[in-house]
């Protein structure tokens, strides 16, 4: 078997990387892209919603072709941001340019959200500073939220329904710490 | 035990100690990274 090893060393290490490349493809970068196509989804959301004027100004040179024969295309860009930009001045944008979520408060005392499987030190803090702080807050959550607090979780994005947060979060809303481990290991 | 066959095992396993090592740097889930 060694003399095997020996003679195909270079063999078994392209095996060794093709291993270490194929986990970085299923865990890491499948991660990454769940989580760009999470933020993707959760701004067009929001766009909506808190209307931005940012997106007008990035999709004006998309619809602006070197083919500047249609005048039709060019009134529409012309015309697209408009819209768009009316729902700046409803209500729902102040909170959201505020820098925290536009999701409910947190009521009661803090909860430990390392509990959660996947969130770690940094994400935990993260919460924190984002006014989230509690299982029986994140159990509430519906898409709306999950999208609103996921723009805000920056390389985390995505992970809120990568990691089940609102499946885990609803066990520890109700202690129930054996139906928990059941399904998502230890504590 | 023919040579192409424990050849081919070898490469087996050594595929599975990368996709364990890519695991443990990237696949597991209760850490920050």
């Amino acid at each position: 078997m060694i003399t095997l090893i020996t003679a195909n060393w270079l063999l078994y290490l392209i095996a060794l990387l093709i291993g270490v490349v194929t986990a970085f493809w299923v865990w890491a970068g499948t991660g990454r892209e769940a989580s760009a196509a999470d933020s993707f989804d959760a701004d067009d959301g929001l766009l909506e919603k808190a209307g931005e004027p940012v997106r007008p100004a990035d999709s004006q040179p998309e619809p602006a072709p070197p083919v500047a024969a249609e005048p039709a295309p060019a009134a529409e860009v012309a015309a697209a941001p408009v819209p768009e930009a009316k729902p700046v001045e409803t209500p729902e944008a102040a909170p959201a340019a505020a820098g925290k979520p536009n999701i409910p408060a947190a009521v009661g005392e803090p909860d430990n959200l390392r509990l959660i499987k996947g969130v770690g030190p940094k994400l935990n803090t993260l919460l924190n500073n984002l006014g989230v702080t509690r299982f029986d807050q994140i159990a509430e959550w519906k898409e709306a939220e999950i999208a609103e607090v996921d723009q805000y979780l920056d390389t985390f994005s995505g992970r809120i329904t990568r990691d089940a947060w609102i499946d885990q979060a609803k066990f520890l809303a109700k202690d129930d710490i054996a139906g928990f481990e059941k399904k998502y290991g230890k504590l | 035990m023919p040579l192409l066959l424990e050849n081919l095992l070898l490469l087996l396993i050594t595929f599975a100690i990368g996709l364990a090592i890519g695991w443990f740097i990237w696949g597991r889930t209760n850490e920050d990274f």
